[in-house]
């Protein structure tokens, strides 16, 4: 607790820092924490902050779970089976260095402008990195392990789920903990780029309207929302992967 | 005190000296600010101007007066109401340029008649927040000749992407300054309704010039002004050697949004047809500025609710 508190000191200074500045060269365009303040509880108070962050949360859970299941599923086929990994390794070492946002021109051209977009900008962002952790987490276990579950009698689905996938695990939530983050700057792009609702394009419209206060406390949203969601994603790493400290090879 | 009396004496001077920073939007509500350019109004005046710069859009303009690139501005008149009360822009109308200027280009394959914009299912591409072109959607939704529920198929983006996203088939319909739609009918679309149609006595574009230039100088306001009612005059009196004019500015100052110049350039008809679309006419009336006022702060667009005495000079 009191660890977390020091944390909280830089903050504080952060913002008298911020206040200092504004006051001493006060321009419209450089609001201080109070009026950014102020914006916010306007903006909540109005809804319109509500309804953009749940629009945004629904694109992001959506892709994540998308992209999730589908690089977790091909992950483990091509952990599981080799010649599925020799096969599709070459056009995936291609694709998983492109970033997600250099997708954008095209899915706009495949799907047009509209809600399937950040999905699916979304599910490209997490898709490979959920792929390539499952592969490394799977390829990461030891073969003695796996010989010695087959020797006692385990079936192989029985190995995969009770042996295999545990100790893949980690490496799967961290690909996921890191990836909560980055879905949440795609959303921001694309809804700034293409859709008209969401957080990013609420900051988007305030760069119009010259409406900096707005922007500063979208940003600050953003950030809590990236930060919630690695928070979830520590949280599950902890309570899926208890067992880790007591074991030992 | 002898210095301060020759300074005082000089000052007019400074206007010679320095080059105004004149810029316009990248359209034929522009045609009052080029006359004179290119007619030696401003040098007549007094004034020194080297060079008009162009803007696509007047919220793109407002940000570049934010940053200091420009002291006098032809632009619509709700941008320079946003720069005012949310940038927070010191500035002064001087001077209204003309009224209406807007029209709805619609994909005739899709809208045949105007019953058809009531239609759900519309895409619409329109300017950003805060522009004109987006208080005459806002206004069309309010004289419910658009489906309340269209709002959510609206595209935000310049005219040149507007007009390649009618193209592309990508929107349905557009609302555009002009010489985009003028432009656009060329190619085989429709200007359904003009502003005229949607809003009776929408105001165009104002002159503004930051408060400080003003200060140094009061006769600025005066001067531009005159200047002002002498280009409207000479449109008026000149429309084919406006046109012709117009054209040429449009020609050698084009903004980098226009990505294929081959693509966009007007011709001397466009430019006919846009200009009339446009009611070249000065003197500002108070309450059509209040009313823009009202209708921005009603769609949420203010952070300070100004009123027009504030930015009007009185007289203006």
């Amino acid at each position: 607790m009191r660890k977390n508190l020091w944390g909280l000191i830089p903050i504080g200074i952060a913002l008298l820092v911020w206040e200092l500045f504004i006051r001493l060269n006060p321009h419209a365009l450089w609001p201080g924490p109070g009026t950014v303040f102020l914006t916010f509880i306007g903006l909540l108070k109005s809804g319109e902050l509500g309804i953009a962050l749940f629009k945004s949360s629904i694109r992001v859970f959506l892709g994540l779970f998308l992209g999730t299941s589908f690089g977790f599923l091909l992950g483990l086929l091509m952990g599981t089976r080799k010649s599925v990994e020799l096969w599709l390794s070459p056009l995936l070492s291609i694709l998983y260095p492109i970033p997600a946002l250099g997708w954008l021109p095209l899915l706009i051209l495949w799907l047009g402008i509209g809600e399937k977009l950040p999905i699916a900008l979304i599910f490209l962002c997490s898709f490979f990195p959920v792929l390539y952790n499952t592969l490394r987490g799977i390829k990461e276990v030891p073969q003695e392990l796996i010989w010695a579950s087959r020797v006692l009698g385990a079936s192989k689905l029985r190995t995969l789920l009770q042996v295999v996938l545990p100790l893949a695990l980690p490496n799967i939530l961290t690909g996921l903990r890191l990836e909560a983050g980055m879905a949440w700057r795609t959303v921001l792009a694309s809804e700034m780029i293409a859709i008209p609702s969401g957080i990013g394009a609420m900051m988007w419209k305030a760069e119009s309207l010259m409406r900096v206060d707005v922007i500063i406390v979208a940003l600050g949203v953003l950030g809590l929302a990236c930060f919630l969601s690695e928070r979830v994603f520590i949280w599950l790493e902890n309570r899926c992967l208890k067992w880790k400290s007591s074991w030992k090879m | 005190m002898k210095k301060a009396l020759l300074l005082f004496m000089l000052f007019p001077f400074y206007l010679w000296a320095q080059s105004l920073k004149i810029s316009v939007e990248y359209n034929v509500h522009s045609l009052p600010a080029y006359v004179a350019f290119k007619k030696g109004l401003y040098e007549k005046n007094g004034l020194k101007v080297e060079r008009i710069d162009s803007y696509i859009t007047g919220v793109a303009l407002v940000s570049a007066m934010t940053k200091g690139d420009v002291e006098v501005a032809y632009l619509c008149l709700a941008p320079a109401v946003l720069a005012f009360s949310n940038a927070g822009l010191k500035i002064k109308i001087v001077d209204q340029t003309h009224l209406y200027g807007f029209s709805v280009l619609v994909n005739p394959e899709r809208i045949k008649n105007v019953e058809d914009l009531k239609r759900e299912d519309l895409r619409i591409a329109v300017l950003r927040e805060g522009t004109m072109s987006d208080l005459l959607l806002n206004y069309a939704l309010r004289k419910s000749l658009l489906h309340p529920q269209v709002l959510k198929n609206v595209r935000r983006m310049n005219p040149p992407l507007a007009l390649m996203a009618l193209k592309k088939g990508e929107v349905d319909l557009a609302f555009l300054p002009e010489h985009w739609g003028s432009l656009a009918e060329g190619w085989g679309f429709r200007v359904i309704l003009s502003a005229p149609h949607i809003w009776p006595g929408m105001p165009g574009s104002v002159i503004v010039v930051k408060e400080e230039l003003l200060k140094k100088e009061p006769s600025l306001y005066e001067r531009l002004k005159g200047i002002n009612q002498a280009s409207i005059a000479f449109i008026k009196k000149n429309p084919q050697e406006s046109e012709k004019l117009m054209l040429e500015a449009l020609t050698e100052s084009i903004p980098v949004e226009v990505f294929e110049r081959g693509l966009f350039l007007p011709s001397q008809e466009v430019i006919r047809r846009a200009i009339s679309r446009c009611e070249y006419r000065e003197g500002l009336e108070v309450k059509k500025v209040e009313e823009v006022i009202q209708f921005m702060n009603e769609l949420g667009y203010l952070q300070k609710v100004p009123r027009p005495e504030e930015l009007l000079l009185k007289g203006s």
